[in-house]
């Protein structure tokens, strides 16, 4: 009953321009919040990734804190031959790590100081998925007094 | 929507993943990198005071220059170190380690 209302050559263009303008809406509804989907799906990626390397400072923060214990225990360790009190210089520097000293010996004999922590991996969400890594630090020192 | 932005759009979150662990990985490699240096410079600074010391200290329980230099040399080598140079002028003694490539320099003075 209806057709065409203007058969010339300039209305069939300006139907063919309508037709593709209704397939391009169309598909760009159905488009709508891609990137908001695609964002939420990778984002948590990205989160975990940044909390790794949030992890590996900590354990790299540890070990400098470790060099920092040994410097500490093996000044004391020269100095005095009372494990307590080497084991107190260490623990100032880091609190939790385990003392390993030589056999006390006479002055100006060597002694080994060795100092042992787990790093605790405790960083949200990575942290447990971690293992502990068990750090050593060793200096050998003359015994002054 | 053109092709062009369709190619965009699918591509975005690729865009993204590749960004953020990239710079996920880097930033790790370089935390890693910087703290495996600080550690080394730590520790040859630790070494260098151990050695001084020692030096120190063998002197003056009367220990002749050169047997506390071969004792000293003998510390540095036991903490995995090597003296680079290890000096006595007047009452300074300085010395200079190098550990896993890394240098440490301490002085002390002698009290006699």
């Amino acid at each position: 009953m209806f057709e065409s209302v203007d058969p010339s050559p300039s209305g069939k263009i300006i139907d063919e321009e309508c037709q593709r303008t209704r397939r391009n809406m169309t598909q760009i509804l159905g488009q709508t919040g891609q990137s908001t989907v695609e964002f939420v799906l990778v984002l948590p990626l990205v989160i975990i990734v940044l909390l790794c390397t949030l992890q590996v400072v900590s354990v790299v923060r540890t070990r400098l804190l470790l060099e920092q214990a040994v410097h500490e225990a093996a000044r004391a360790a020269a100095l005095s031959p009372d494990q307590s009190i080497v084991l107190e210089a260490a623990r100032k520097a880091l609190p939790g790590v385990v003392l390993e000293l030589g056999k006390p010996r006479e002055i100006g004999d060597s002694i080994s100081v060795v100092l042992r922590i787990k790093a605790h991996t405790d960083i949200p969400v990575v942290g447990p998925l971690l293992p502990d890594p068990i750090m050593k630090a060793r200096a050998v020192v003359r015994v002054e007094r | 929507m053109n092709k062009f932005g369709d190619r965009c759009e699918a591509g975005s979150a690729a865009v993204l993943l590749v960004v953020g662990v990239a710079f996920g990985v880097a930033a790790s490699i370089a935390a890693g990198s910087a703290g495996r240096i600080a550690v080394e410079r730590a520790h040859a600074e630790t070494v260098s005071e151990i050695v001084v010391a020692a030096m120190a200290s063998d002197r003056v329980s009367g220990y002749s220059q050169e047997e506390a230099e071969s004792r000293s040399r003998d510390i540095a080598l036991r903490n995995g170190a090597k003296v680079l140079r290890l000096v006595e002028i007047g009452e300074r003694i300085s010395a200079t380690i190098e550990w896993s490539g890394s240098h440490g320099t301490s002085a002390a003075v002698l009290e006699w």
